[in-house]
C-alpha cells in the first residue's frame, strides 16, 4: 500500500500516477482479506466495488483528458476545470473517495478496514492505512491543484466531453456518493451469503 | 432528558448544501447567485432558532438516523451544546454573507460563485458538527468541513494562497487521520458511540488504551483548534479574503475544534475518566501555554489579520482550558465563550476587511488617524478589543468571570493567573492600534471615508450583539441559562455552586 503509493508519488503521466494507486488500493483489499475478522472482510468487499466505480471514473476522466489533448502528463490538466468542468468535479470525487474522504465510499470500506485493524490489533496495518490515505491526499491534491488553482492560460475555452463519454462518468461519481450513504441495503445480503459465519 | 423526533436538525444541514447547488447553476446570474444565499442562510437561522425553545426546556430534537450497517448510524440531533455552536454560526452566516458581497463587490473578486458555493457548504458542515450525536456522524462532517474551507483558503490563486492551502491541508487532513483511529478504537470499544452527557467510555478499557485513544483524539481536534504546537496553519490561512478570515477561522473552523473537545472530554470521556487518566492537568496546562504563548506572538505582528490569527489561538485555548477544568463555572464559562469570542472576533475582523477595502493594506503602523475617519469601524474595533481582554460589560467578561471561577473550583489558581495575565496582553497588543487610530495626526486630510454600508453594517451589528450580550447574557438565545444548561448535564451537578455564578 505504501509503497503503491510513493510510486505514485514520483509519476508525472496521471494515467500511470492512477495504475501504480491501483497497486496500493490493491493492498488495501489483501490486507482486508488476511485479518479476516468481519469488518476487515466487510471492508475488503466495500472496497472492490468502491475500487472499481473509483478508479473507472477516474480512469473515463483521464482518458477524457488525453483524447481532447493528446497529452495526459500533470501539466495537461492545467486549468482543466475551465475546460471540462463537469469532468473534473467527478474527477474530484472519485479522487477524495480514493483518499478515504466521507461521505463517498471509499471513506466507508476505510472505515471497516481500519476497524478490523484496530480489532486485531494490527497497529502496522493501522499505520499503512493512515499513511498511505495521506499520501494519497498529496497526489490528488496536487492533480486538484493544477486542475483549479493554478494560473492557466486564459485562453481556455469550455470544451466539455461529449455526452456518451459524459454520461458513464457523472453516473460512477453519483453511485460513490450513494453507495457511500446506503452501502448497508447493497452489502449486507451479499456478505451474509458469501460469508454466512462472521456475522 | 426527553427527546423530541422532527428532521429539522438534518434540513438545517441540507438547506444549505441544496443552496450550494444552485449557486453553481446560476454563475451568470450574480444578483440570483447571492439571494440563494442569503435564502439558505435566513432559512437555517430560523430552523435553528425554531428549536430553541424544545432544547431550553431541556429536550433533545433528534432527526431520524440513516443507517449505514448494523450499529453504524449518521444521526443529528440537536442538544444544548450543538444548538449555542448552531445558532452562533447561523446567525453570524447571514452577516458574513452581507458583508462578503460588500467585500468581494468592493473588491472585484473573481471566482465568486466558487466563493458562495464553497461558503454554503461549509455552513452545513458546521451545522452538522453541532448537530452530531455520534461521533462516526461527528466525523463525516469534520472532514466535509476541511475539504469545503481549503479553496476559500487558497482563493486568491496566488502562490502564498496555494501554499497555505497545501499547508493547511497537511495539517487538518493529518489531524484527521489521527482523529479517524481514535473514533474507530472508540467505536469498537462503544458500539454507536453515541454522544452522552458525562461520557461513555469510563470502565471499558485498560487505562492505557483509553490514554492513548484520548491523545489521538485531542491531536485530532486540537488541529482545528489550533492549540499550539498544532496551530502553524492559521496564521497562514489569513492569506484567504477577510470574509473566510472572520466566518471560517474565527467561528466555523476553529470552533468546530474547540467544540469537538469540549464533546471528547465531556460527552465521549467525561469528567471523572480526564481525572483518572490525569488529562485535565495536561490539557489544562496545554491550553495555558498556548493562551500566552498565542498573547505573545499576537504582540510581535506588524500585519493586522496575522496579529487576529495569533489572538485567536490564544483565545480558542480559553475554551479549552474550561473544558479541562471541568468544573461546572469553567464548563459553561468555556461554552459561552464559544458565543462571545465568537461574536468579538468576527467584529474585529470585519473592521480588518473595511480597513482593506479603504486602505488596501493590513499594515498596524500604517493605521495612524484613521479612526477618526472611519469612526464607525473603529468604534466596533475599540468594543471589541476591550471585549476580549474582558472588560466587563462585554461578552468576554462573562466568560472569563466564569472560567476565573472555575479554575478557583478546581483549586487551581494559576489558571486565574494566566487568565489575569492574559487579558493584560490583550490590552498591550490591541489598544496601540486603538489609541494610534482615534488619536495619532493622520498622514491624510480627516476626512468622513466610512466604508459602504454593507460592511459597517454587519460589524456594527455584532459589536451591539456582543454588548447586549454582556449587559444580558440571557438576552435573544438565553446563551447563559443553555451554557450551564451543558454544564450541569455534563457533570452532573445540583447547580451553580457559588453565589453570582448562576443563571
Amino acid at each position: 500500500m505504501v509503497a503503491g503509493s510513493l510510486l505514485a508519488l514520483a509519476q508525472r503521466d496521471v494515467r500511470r500516477m492512477l495504475a501504480y494507486s491501483s497497486v496500493g488500493q490493491m493492498g488495501y483489499i489483501v490486507l482486508g482479506l488476511s485479518l479476516g475478522n468481519a469488518a476487515a472482510l466487510t471492508g475488503a468487499l466495500l472496497h472492490v466495488f468502491a475500487h472499481a466505480v473509483m478508479k473507472g471514473c477516474l480512469f473515463l476522466v483521464a482518458g477524457g483528458v488525453q483524447w481532447r489533448s493528446g497529452d495526459c502528463r500533470l501539466e495537461a490538466f492545467l486549468g482543466l476545470s475551465r475546460r471540462l468542468p463537469l469532468s473534473t468535479a467527478a474527477f474530484v470525487v472519485a479522487a477524495l473517495s480514493m483518499v478515504g474522504l466521507p461521505p463517498t465510499a471509499g471513506f466507508f470500506s476505510k472505515w471497516y478496514l481500519l476497524l478490523g485493524a484496530v480489532q486485531a490489533r494490527a497497529w502496522p496495518a493501522v499505520g499503512a492505512l493512515v499513511l498511505s490515505s495521506l499520501l494519497g491526499a498529496v497526489y490528488f491534491f496536487r492533480l486538484v491543484e493544477y486542475a483549479y488553482l493554478r494560473p492557466a492560460p486564459e485562453t481556455l475555452q469550455r470544451r466539455e466531453l461529449p455526452v456518451p463519454m459524459l454520461a458513464p462518468i457523472a453516473v460512477l461519481a453519483a453511485s460513490l456518493l450513494l453507495l457511500g450513504l446506503l452501502h448497508q441495503s447493497a452489502l449486507v445480503p451479499l456478505i451474509q451469503r458469501a460469508l454466512p459465519e462472521v456475522l | 432528558m426527553r427527546t423530541v423526533l422532527a428532521q429539522r436538525p438534518l434540513l438545517a444541514v441540507l438547506v444549505s448544501l441544496v443552496a450550494a447547488g444552485l449557486i453553481l447553476l446560476s454563475h451568470r446570474r450574480p444578483r440570483l447567485r447571492e439571494s440563494w444565499t442569503f435564502l439558505a442562510a435566513a432559512l437555517k437561522f430560523l430552523l435553528v432558532l425554531s428549536m430553541l425553545p424544545a432544547v431550553q426546556r431541556g429536550e433533545v430534537v433528534a432527526s431520524a438516523p440513516l443507517v449505514l450497517y448494523p450499529g453504524l448510524a449518521l444521526h443529528l440531533r440537536a442538544d444544548a451544546l450543538g444548538t449555542v455552536f448552531a445558532l452562533l454560526a447561523s446567525a453570524l452566516w447571514l452577516l458574513t454573507s452581507l458583508y462578503s458581497v460588500g467585500y468581494l463587490r468592493a473588491g472585484h473578486a473573481r471566482h465568486q460563485t466558487g466563493y458562495f458555493a464553497c461558503f454554503a457548504v461549509c455552513l452545513a458542515a458546521t451545522m452538522g458538527i453541532a448537530f452530531a450525536a455520534n461521533l462516526l456522524t461527528f466525523f463525516v462532517f469534520y472532514e466535509l468541513l476541511t475539504l469545503a474551507t481549503y479553496p476559500l483558503v487558497a482563493h486568491e490563486r496566488t502562490a502564498e494562497a496555494l501554499a497555505a492551502g497545501r499547508r493547511y491541508l497537511a495539517y487538518t487532513l493529518g489531524g484527521g487521520q489521527l482523529l479517524l483511529v481514535a473514533v474507530v478504537g472508540i467505536t469498537l470499544l462503544a458500539p454507536g458511540a453515541e454522544f452522552q452527557p458525562g461520557g461513555f467510555l469510563a470502565g471499558r478499557a485498560p487505562r492505557g488504551v483509553l490514554a492513548l485513544l484520548l491523545g489521538l483524539a485531542l491531536a485530532g481536534v486540537g488541529v482545528k483548534a489550533a492549540l499550539m504546537p498544532l496551530h502553524g496553519w492559521l496564521p497562514a490561512a489569513m492569506v484567504a479574503p477577510t470574509p473566510v478570515s472572520a466566518l471560517l477561522h474565527a467561528v466555523a473552523v476553529v470552533k468546530a475544534g474547540v467544540f469537538g473537545c469540549l464533546r471528547l472530554a465531556h460527552y465521549v470521556f467525561g469528567a471523572s475518566l480526564l481525572r483518572e487518566l490525569h488529562a485535565d492537568v495536561w490539557l489544562a496546562g496545554a491550553a495555558a501555554l498556548t493562551i500566552l504563548l498565542g498573547s505573545l506572538r499576537a504582540l510581535g505582528e506588524s500585519n493586522l489579520k496575522r496579529r487576529l490569527a495569533y489572538s485567536t489561538v490564544s483565545q480558542l485555548s480559553y475554551i479549552v482550558l474550561g473544558a479541562a477544568l471541568s468544573t461546572p463555572a469553567a464548563l459553561a464559562g468555556a461554552v459561552f465563550h464559544i458565543a462571545a469570542h465568537g461574536l468579538l472576533k468576527i467584529t474585529l475582523f470585519f473592521c480588518a476587511g473595511a480597513v482593506y477595502v479603504r486602505t488596501h493594506q493590513l499594515d498596524i503602523a500604517q493605521l495612524a488617524g484613521l479612526g477618526r475617519q472611519m469612526p464607525i469601524t473603529f468604534g466596533a474595533f475599540a468594543l471589541g478589543a476591550l471585549g476580549l481582554a474582558g472588560t466587563p460589560l462585554l461578552a468576554g467578561f462573562v466568560s472569563k468571570w466564569n472560567l476565573g471561577l472555575g479554575a478557583l473550583q478546581a483549586g487551581h489558581a494559576v489558571f486565574l493567573g494566566v487568565l489575569v495575565a492574559s487579558g493584560l496582553l490583550n490590552f498591550a497588543y490591541f489598544f496601540p492600534i486603538v489609541y494610534s487610530a482615534f488619536f495619532s495626526p493622520a498622514p491624510a486630510p480627516g476626512r468622513w471615508r466610512e466604508v459602504s454600508p454593507a460592511l459597517w453594517l454587519p460589524l456594527a451589528t455584532t459589536a451591539l450583539l456582543a454588548v447586549v450580550l454582556g449587559l444580558f447574557p440571557n438576552a435573544g438565545g438565553a446563551l447563559y441559562r443553555l451554557s450551564w444548561q451543558v454544564a450541569e448535564r455534563a457533570l452532573s451537578t445540583a447547580g451553580p455552586l457559588l453565589a453570582g455564578g448562576g443563571p
